[in-house]
């Protein structure tokens, strides 16, 4: 997360309500974000977009950082974002409703003439200027539907599995290990570290995780590779075949798709373990 | 041919057009943002149209597209969310793909040019639509067991016994384990960095499994619990179905899943427990419609006190 704010884009996002005195207090005497651990998953750095039209892509983010933080300090002021937000989303609706009746005399007027291209030739500057501004429009809708959804399906409540700083720690342990087994116990002990979950976090969250993607990677391979190589699904893979004694292939096995940092090493890892019989000796 | 039954498909002409037409906005996340990179503007609007009107694409009243098809393109152009069915066996790896916006699942393929949309439906009906692909029973004996890394890979030991056992005839070799053959497997140092179990905790590994009744005690060893005896036989790790869901928030991505192995009388969830141990459950079928309906249904509002947080994904 990089601590962007809300409030400072889109002209119709409500300002964050004043947080109370002892809120304040311990958002200045916290460290710096980068320096504790981070409860997501990590992306490298240095992605960029398909088309390298990464101002664009950053012109759509909405910047959820101060959000959760608000969420997690102060519910009520939370709650009273939440009620600012949806009073902007029916502000929006409206605007675009009327953008669209607009565009809709347009569109009547090309029906009629069968949008043939010369019509639509004519009229395409019209056409594309209305459609610009519905564009803004849905944008900050977006916007403000996704912190609204933020602060009330998680508001801060994810649990804290410290994965940056623990993961490289595990790598480090694991390759001290001998025999297979040994490996393999060490991997399926895990779950701890991926998947922690902190007291106040509500039983139905306890297993969704947060994970930072980069802006710009096409979200439909991201999420494809996110499943690939989650180390959930592997680690369960791991506790079958344990139980089948199958292995895998190498091949089958080989991480394509380094995005993930940390994440993808340890992957890898688990990949390695599901190639040979944990009971067949030193590996 | 779409394999995709009750699919309307639409190719880039005809997304540019609806485009054009001030109806199609995809997000940063759907899989129809090419249309909004590369400024896609239809070659020849006048044939759309007429393709439109032809297939009842075409809302006259409404100078528009038909809503009936704006209603499939909208979760996925406007995605808020992104559902991923994923089949696995030894040879390939299939999945579907659904979005997510507003209250509206539609599924989405796209074949080079040609794009796919499934119909309307609901997050409840996707659960009941992916449950009915799973054998369930009504109740079993064992619904929910979480074992320690150790317990677990003592489990498995015997589990590959009684698997290597079956269609082998009777003799001493295939007699169950005694706890000194399992021990033999484990007799290899390991280094003191990390917490290894030695025989003492292997010991004490197949003492808990007892005591929770996954293995019982025979005249020579102990043996699986008869419940558990289809799982241990039968489950195979090539045969893995993964649900899994991506809200998206931006650079934050929510990501819930669940990964489930079918057997030929039921289906079982191997998985990971936030306090480090291994979860292995037999899904009922009440127990399957609430890990799907945790896993695929929006998170409930929570700070809201009112409305209930009842999502049991992993709590069942």
């Amino acid at each position: 997360m990089d601590g962007g704010k809300i409030g400072s884009g889109a002209p119709t996002t409500p300002a964050i309500p004043t947080q109370s005195p002892a809120v304040e207090n311990k958002s200045t005497s916290a460290k710096p974000e980068s320096a504790g651990p981070r409860d997501q998953f990590e992306v490298k750095s240095g992605a960029t977009t398909r088309n390298g039209n990464l101002t664009q892509v950053m012109q759509e983010k909405t910047k959820g950082a101060d959000v959760l933080k608000l969420a997690r300090d102060n519910p009520a002021a939370a709650r009273q974002l939440v009620a600012n937000l949806a009073l902007t989303t029916s502000s929006l609706m409206t605007s675009i409703e009327t953008e669209k009746a607009a565009l809709r005399l347009l569109l009547e007027q090309l029906s009629a003439k069968r949008f043939k291209k010369s019509e639509v030739k004519k009229e395409s500057a019209k056409l594309k200027q209305h459609r610009a501004n519905l564009r803004k429009l849905k944008l900050q809708l977006q916007i403000s539907q996704r912190k609204m959804n933020l602060l009330e399906q998680i508001a801060g409540k994810l649990g804290n599995p410290k994965l940056e700083s623990e993961i490289s720690r595990i790598l480090q342990r694991h390759q001290k290990l001998r025999s297979r087994w040994g490996k393999r116990h060490h991997l399926l002990s895990l779950g701890k570290v991926l998947y922690d979950a902190e007291e106040e976090t509500p039983k139905h969250l306890e297993h969704v995780v947060q994970t930072e993607v980069p802006g710009g990677l096409q979200a439909e391979q991201l999420s494809e590779q996110l499943e690939e190589i989650s180390p959930r699904r592997n680690l369960s893979e791991m506790m079958v075949r344990t139980i089948d004694g199958s292995v895998k292939t190498a091949e089958q096995t080989n991480v394509r798709e380094k995005t993930f940092g940390h994440y993808t090493e340890l992957t890898e890892v688990i990949h390695e373990s599901l190639t040979n019989d944990p009971w067949g000796g030193s590996s | 041919m779409s394999k995709m039954p009750d699919s309307v498909t639409l190719n880039n002409e005809g997304l540019a057009f609806i485009r054009m037409l001030g109806e199609l906005f995809p997000n940063l996340e759907s899989p129809l943002r090419f249309l909004e990179d590369e400024d896609r503007e239809p070659d020849n609007p006048e044939a759309t149209f007429e393709h439109f009107e032809e297939s009842n694409f075409w809302d006259d009243t409404a100078n528009g597209t038909a809503e009936t098809l704006i209603e499939r393109l909208t979760p996925v152009s406007e995605c808020q969310a992104r559902i991923l069915l994923v089949e696995r066996n030894s040879d390939e790896r299939k999945s579907r793909s659904f979005y997510f916006a507003g209250n509206n699942v539609v599924e989405y393929q796209r074949d080079k040019e040609e794009h796919h949309f499934g119909p309307v439906r609901s997050e409840a009906a996707l659960c009941a639509e992916i449950a009915q692909r799973f054998k369930t029973r009504d109740q079993c004996e064992f619904s929910k067991i979480t074992l320690s890394a150790g317990d677990y890979l003592v489990f498995a030991v015997f589990a590959r016994d009684l698997r290597a056992s079956e269609n082998v005839p009777e003799n001493d070799e295939d007699s169950p384990m005694t706890v000194d053959e399992v021990l033999a497997f484990f007799d290899e140092p390991e280094t003191k960095v990390v917490r290894m179990p030695d025989d003492d905790s292997w010991t004490t590994s197949v003492a808990h499994l007892a005591e929770q009744n996954i293995l019982l005690p025979g005249r020579e060893g102990y043996r699986i619990h008869p419940a558990l005896c289809e799982l241990a036989k039968q489950i195979v790790a090539d045969n893995q179905y993964t649900i899994a869901r991506f809200d998206y928030l931006d650079e934050q991505w929510l990501t819930r899943e669940i990964n489930l192995y079918p057997t030929e009388q039921s289906v079982y969830r191997f998985g990971t427990e936030p306090d480090g141990s291994v979860l292995l459950q037999e899904l009922t079928t009440g127990s399957l419609a609430d890990t799907l309906s945790g896993t695929i249904c929006t998170l409930p509002n929570i700070l809201n006190p009112e409305i209930q947080t009842s999502l049991r994904a992993g709590t069942t």
